[in-house]
């Protein structure tokens, strides 16, 4: 069920009104019915994958148990190191079983012995490594004495289970959810209107902004052999904002649509676009990820304790291990490693930290400095992407050796899905322009015209939505 | 609760407001402007006489060239082949020919391996989707082909939303611009260029016992007194199963056959489309076998 199909439009007014017509009572009731509506949500895709859900979530439910109840620190590992295989054995069965045998094959030809091993048919549960991830984090909070373990068993399934976070995060944390889902919600209108609004920007991010790059960014990239310079700048910048209308818009959506249930997620995005380095970018980028793999792997590293040399290798770790994070193929793990490569100046410099607040912050414009800043940020980022968005590293190397070959041969070109290739940069402009004045806020709909300029964005959404493609969210494939 | 759902009652009312007067409005547009696509065009030429009209697929569309008839036989001739047209859209396009009251001499219509299949063109149906509450050829054809169909119908604008690529915000600006097409430039003929490598395209191995549209072509023109001609356009020399067209005469008697005229392969775009070069050379053909009997 995708936020964007018309299921989902009967499947949210119903559990909504079951929610809080039926279950005001009741705090059993209502994370009972919340529960069952998101399991329901994930069979939708797949019901046999359900089974695998509920088994990862019984077994961190009853590992954080035995750790917390264990008599000696030898038992508490041994729980603990139970779960931590179990839970990234799943994932690395489903998710990389079949990256390693290929890459295996392909090492071993290199040395000229072919070899045939098994590679299987795998479907990728959906959500598989934000459950993961959610349930990871609650056993190592566990087994550090941060946190107790969960006893209500509906409580913690519905942590690891709730139907906006589910198939692709925010990857939240126990600290923060499970305090929330342990007290009553009682309705707040300001915080449904709210919702609600988060909940239309994150449609017009999905249905207008991505999809509509996402027709033109295919065109290119399906024909990147045959496309001159212009138009493989414009399919990696059109890729750009196709990834962050797709992921920010997902992410409204979720947090909105938690938000009419009484419950705040964590932020995901913060206007990414507008950073004036990468360290800022990875301020606001996915900010559950990687704020995650700053807690969870960073740290425990030693972080930015010892010496440089001990940062700079914990720094290409998590860069490393986000873009296999993201799928199991080198392309990602090279667009982890440019990431990385982009960050180490601002390391060696100790200016990571430089831009903690929002760009002219108070005022209407950016400095010159500032402007140029953002623009350089937005660069490398956008070329970073074209191996996140390539199918192989063969493709993305040839893509970029057109793009750098300064081949103005054709000029603007006319693209297979009958449009011109620069048609969509208006839009894209007039996107950038609304994102930057309301860049303060979470989303634009704030002051007295919000329910005007509602109306407004509704309108857009209607007219220039894309609706013949309707396609999944990127991230629901990792 | 009662305010959060009232306004959300209200913000659904203003949308589905908004979407009937989008729709509304697209369809006065679609109806009205100058015509870009070829039903918008057909529209236009109600009570008109067009003598040869041509009906089919893309092998129409990019095989045949009014001009060119008009000039050798000095009569008006109009391409209305479609993109994967198949029989059940050529039947609706004649239902609409008839519809229109375009008098015409002959019509005259391509059929291969399109008599083995019984679906529609996916390609077609955003042409008539504007005009689906005007009258009940539009409105069948739709019912019979699109599983949207009772959306189409019943949600306001979701027809143009659906097909957005082809009838949206753009198409419409275009409409109003008043940007001319080929299917009124050259009426009908869309020429394709250049020449693709050598296709192994293959026909099927056998024919179906019938196909219930050619029985409604048949019958429809009959009891409307439409003089109809059947031909086969011309297939690559690549082009395996050839055979297939022999047992199609067996099933439509006084099947002009072309399928073997064009020799050459630099006339050929791909397999079975004739380049531009090749659709006037199997035009002058066509015209000097069918229509002046040279």
């Amino acid at each position: 069920m995708l936020y964007n199909s018309l299921s989902y439009l009967v499947f949210l007014p119903v559990v909504f009104a079951l929610y809080w017509l039926v279950n005001t009572k009741s705090l059993k009731l209502q994370n009972l019915l919340l529960l069952a509506a998101s399991y329901f949500f994930y069979a939708c895709w797949d019901w046999r994958f359900l089974f695998l859900l509920v088994f990862s979530t019984g077994l961190d439910y009853f590992t954080g148990l035995q750790m917390h109840n264990a008599k000696n620190q030898g038992h508490k590992k041994f729980w603990f190191w139970l779960s931590i295989i179990i839970n990234l054995g799943f994932l690395g069965v489903f998710k990389y079983y079949n990256f390693f045998v290929d890459s295996f094959q392909e090492l071993l030809s290199g040395f000229g012995i072919q070899s045939s091993f098994w590679t299987l048919q795998i479907i990728l549960p959906v959500g598989i490594s934000f459950y993961t991830f959610h349930g990871l984090s609650y056993v190592i909070d566990i087994y550090n004495d941060r946190i107790k373990p969960e006893k209500n068993i509906v409580d913690y399934s519905l942590f690891v289970s709730y139907f906006p976070l589910l198939v692709a995060g925010p990857i939240e944390r126990a600290t923060h959810l499970l305090p929330q889902l342990k007290k009553k919600r009682h309705f707040d209108y300001h915080k449904a209107m709210d919702g609600f609004y988060q909940i239309l920007w994150g449609l017009f991010k999905k249905i207008v902004i991505a999809d509509s790059c996402a027709a033109y960014a295919n065109a290119i990239f399906d024909n990147y052999e045959n496309a001159n310079s212009i138009t493989l700048l414009l399919g990696a910048i059109y890729f750009s904002f196709q990834i962050y209308g797709d992921f920010s818009g997902y992410s409204d959506i979720a947090l909105g649509t938690s938000k009419l249930f009484g419950i705040d997620l964590f932020r995901n995005f913060n206007f990414p676009y507008f950073s004036r380095d990468i360290a800022e970018f990875w301020r606001r980028w996915h900010i559950s990820l990687s704020s995650w793999f700053r807690d969870y792997l960073y740290i425990p590293l030693g972080g930015s304790k010892g010496g440089l040399k001990s940062k700079v290798r914990n720094t290409f770790i998590i860069f490393l291990v986000s873009g296999f994070w993201h799928g199991a193929n080198w392309t990602f793990i090279v667009w982890g490693l440019l990431n990385a490569i982009y960050f180490l100046p601002l390391l060696l410099t100790n200016s990571n930290r430089n831009h903690l607040e929002i760009v002219a912050k108070g005022k209407s414009w950016p400095t010159v400095k500032e402007f140029f800043s953002i623009l350089l940020t937005f660069c490398l980022t956008t070329f970073a992407w074209i191996f996140f968005r390539s199918e192989t590293l063969g493709q993305a190397f040839t893509y970029i050796k057109n793009l750098f070959s300064f081949n103005f041969e054709g000029g603007i070109a006319y693209l297979e899905i009958d449009r011109y290739s620069v048609e969509l940069l208006f839009m894209l402009f007039a996107f950038i322009v609304f994102e930057w004045f309301s860049r303060e806020k979470e989303h634009p709909f704030f002051g007295k015209a919000k329910d005007m300029l509602a109306v407004f964005v509704i309108l857009m959404i209607v007219v220039f939505g894309v609706y013949s493609q309707a396609s999944e969210f990127i991230y629901f494939q990792f | 609760m009662k305010q959060f759902i009232l306004k959300i009652a209200l913000f659904f009312a203003v949308t589905l407001f908004m979407m009937l007067l989008l729709d509304l409005a697209y369809t006065k547009v679609y109806q009205t402007s100058s015509p870009r696509t070829k039903i918008q065009y057909l529209r236009t030429l109600k009570d008109q006489k067009i003598d040869y009209i041509f009906i089919g697929s893309s092998r129409v569309e990019s095989g045949i060239v009014p001009s060119i008839i008009e000039k050798k036989t000095g009569k008006t001739a109009l391409n209305l082949g479609f993109q994967a047209a198949k029989l059940h859209d050529i039947y609706t396009i004649l239902q609409l020919v008839q519809h229109y009251k375009i008098k015409h001499e002959r019509i005259f219509i391509q059929v291969d391996y399109s008599y083995n299949i019984n679906q529609a063109s996916t390609i077609f149906q955003p042409e008539i989707i504007p005009f689906m509450h005007e009258n009940e050829i539009y409105d069948n054809h739709l019912k019979f082909d699109s599983i949207h169909y009772n959306q189409y119908r019943y949600i306001p604008f979701f027809r143009y939303g659906r097909n957005d690529l082809k009838l949206g915000f753009r198409e419409i600006g275009l409409n109003l611009a008043k940007k001319k097409t080929n299917a009124v430039t050259y009426k009908g003929y869309a020429p394709l260029y250049g020449n693709a490598e050598k296709h192994h395209f293959p026909l099927p191995d056998k024919i179906n016992e019938s196909n219930e549209y050619i029985k409604h072509i048949q019958e429809f023109c009959e009891k409307n007194k439409i003089k109809i001609t059947f031909y086969t356009a011309p297939f690559c020399q690549h082009t395996t199963n050839l055979d297939f067209i022999a047992q199609l005469k067996t099933k439509i008697p006084g099947l002009y056959d072309f399928s073997r005229t064009v020799k050459d392969e630099n006339l050929f775009q791909n397999a079975n489309h004739l380049n531009d070069k090749g659709a006037q050379y199997f035009t002058e053909i066509f015209a000097d076998e069918v229509l002046t009997n040279k």
